[in-house]
């Protein structure tokens, strides 16, 4: 099968889950990476030594920002003039839009968030050229879809696939690839978001919930009105935390419960309408564990939980729980793996 | 439809009526009395406008027009995967109409997937402008804040344009008594294929089965000890011993 691999950065930062979609796409045959930008030969250097059997980039001012547009169009002449079987992106808002305008332009169809790929030869599906397995109603249930169109376009959830090991002895020369450069959208600004996570692709997430607030031992200073004092004791709480994922290697999460009171910014939220996120570790915190946040971590390969209440639901999710206060394990566990971890 | 020269949207989802007519694009019949619902609802008072969404209020009662597609598309949608004849439909809707921009909400009934703003803005060949927190109009171009993983980014095209909304951009109102009673007379006309001059394309995606997610063991550890450190230190074995660190 013949596969090209959209990498997709922003201003040069690579998202991950692209070289996992490398690494999908060298499984089940020849993998072209596509890297689209202005400046981009260390992205197309790493396409090699993560396996692209080639590189095909479009380097061109004109690419400087993403605009969907341009994109979609480079793109799409790309894919005619290649033949793919499949195209793979890694899932993230630009590619959503990326890959369903080159749908359009290529006349086939989009599978999002996919979670497993297989090479169709089943009977079932005589038409389409892989068959796409994705969680849908906030993972409660999934689906397997096919599509009939070629290529097939697909976008892989970030941490579903194995993430292929970097080789820096290979080394290749990127094809350039012509441009359709016409924008019909004008960047003009861009601020970075005061906290930037990723927690899609963290592979260990500590999350407070409102419990980070509860601490009875700290005083806050004289002046505070009710509603400051609880956000001050809640950023000592998420200092706590965030202490533990330091010593982890990990990023912090949330509640909704800790993102509705103020806590800390929506962009932490873990759950139903936050991120569904897949770590190797999950730590709850004062999380309770209602079902809104449970759909949003139970994919979790390992999940701790640290409560008060031992009745609280989360300790049904969790494969090591600890019925006690927060402020005195989490310190106390970054400690831990501060002396093992060698940090 | 007209927009007017300015004017600026911070809050409130609905106030962007204050553009001047409105017009829903609505899939299902449920979809229609829900939203109609919504527009005959409570007034604009504490909705962020003031006289703009004043105007919005008398527009809406008196022209508001409600297009629901025909039975067809109630059946697309519940096999929740074919989106492209969906868009189709949409498309050939928009263009029916007229307008000089279409706000979607950032995955509009499309099974979760996400695609149905940019794949509209294709077939119109008209700009996307996703995921807007915020929207501002003049002169014949759009401006909105768009709401990135990476941040927040400024983006400008000329109108006609496609744009998503992201939950942030405003509060929806809720239906008072009289808005509902005013809904259940309202007549909600239907476009079938041939009024919209289209026919269905073929499916491309097919959904093939449905399947429950593997069972996760749930059968817990609770970790204890004679102080916290005790069982810190008992816990971090624990984890480490999994070897996924």
């Amino acid at each position: 099968m013949k596969t090209l691999v959209y990498i997709d950065h922003f201003k040069g930062e690579i998202q991950p889950a692209s070289w996992e979609a490398l690494g999908l796409a060298k499984s089940l045959g020849t993998a072209s990476a596509v890297v689209f930008g202005s400046g981009v030969g260390a992205i197309t250097k790493a396409a090699f030594e993560y396996g692209a059997d080639e590189v095909l980039a479009a380097d061109d001012a004109a690419l400087a920002d993403f605009r969907v547009e341009p994109y979609a169009s480079t793109l799409s002449a790309l894919a005619s003039a290649q033949s793919p079987d499949l195209i793979l992106f890694p899932t993230t808002a630009r590619t959503r839009e990326l890959a369903a305008m080159t749908a359009i332009d290529l006349n086939t169809g989009v599978l999002t968030d996919i979670t497993a790929l297989e090479a169709s030869d089943d009977a079932s599906a005589p038409l389409s050229a892989v068959i796409a397995t994705r969680p849908i109603y906030e993972g409660k249930v999934l689906e397997k879809t096919v599509c009939s169109g070629k290529p097939v376009l697909a976008t892989i959830r970030g941490r579903a696939f194995p993430k292929p090991e970097a080789d820096a002895g290979k080394t290749g020369t990127a094809t350039q690839v012509e441009v359709k450069a016409e924008a019909l959208t004008n960047v003009e600004g861009y601020s970075a978001s005061e906290s930037a996570v990723n927690l899609g692709d963290a592979g260990v997430i500590v999350s407070g919930g409102r419990g980070v607030s509860n601490n009875p031992s700290l005083q806050p200073r004289a002046g505070l009105d009710e509603k400051q004092a609880e956000l001050w004791r809640a950023q000592q709480g998420f200092a706590l935390i965030t202490d533990l994922a330091n010593v982890l290697g990990g990023a912090v999460g949330a509640s909704r419960a800790a993102v509705d009171a103020g806590y800390i910014p929506y962009s932490h939220q873990v759950g139903q309408t936050g991120k569904v996120v897949t770590p190797d570790l999950y730590i709850a915190c004062g999380i309770s564990g209602a079902i809104q946040h449970l759909v949003g971590m139970r994919n979790a390969k390992l999940v701790v939980a640290i409560n008060k209440d031992s009745d609280a639901p989360i300790f049904k999710q969790a494969r090591y729980g600890v019925v006690g206060d927060l402020f005195q394990i989490v310190p106390a566990l970054t400690e831990a793996f501060r002396k093992r971890l060698g940090k | 439809v007209p927009v007017p020269s300015a004017f600026s949207l911070e809050e409130g989802g609905f106030v962007l009526a204050a553009l001047g007519t409105i017009y829903l694009i609505l899939r299902t019949k449920a979809a229609g009395v829900f939203a109609s619902k919504l527009f005959n609802g409570k007034g604009s008072d504490g909705h962020g406008a003031g006289q703009a969404s004043v105007e919005f209020w008398k527009i809406t009662n008196r022209e508001i027009m409600e297009k629901v597609m025909d039975s067809h598309e109630r059946d697309a949608v519940k096999r929740h995967v074919d989106l492209r004849e969906a868009q189709e439909r949409t498309t050939a809707a928009i263009e029916k109409i007229g307008a000089d921009m279409v706000i979607f909400g950032r995955q509009t009934l499309d099974n979760g997937a996400g695609i149905t703003p940019a794949q509209t803005a294709r077939l119109l060949g008209w700009p996307m402008l996703g995921l807007a927190g915020q929207i501002r109009v003049q002169d014949g171009s759009v401006t909105v804040d768009r709401v990135i993983e990476e941040g927040r980014q400024t983006v400008t095209a000329k109108l006609p344009a496609v744009l998503s909304v992201v939950q942030s951009i405003g509060e929806p109102r809720y239906p008072s008594f009289m808005g509902i009673r005013k809904a259940s007379k309202a007549n909600i006309p239907a476009w079938s294929l041939a009024d919209l001059g289209t026919s269905v394309p073929e499916p491309v995606v097919r959904r093939t089965e449905l399947m429950n997610p593997p069972v996760q063991e749930t059968s817990i550890e609770i970790i204890t000890g004679e102080t916290p450190a005790d069982i810190a230190d008992k816990l971090a074995d624990k984890i480490l011993a999994e070897k996924i660190l």
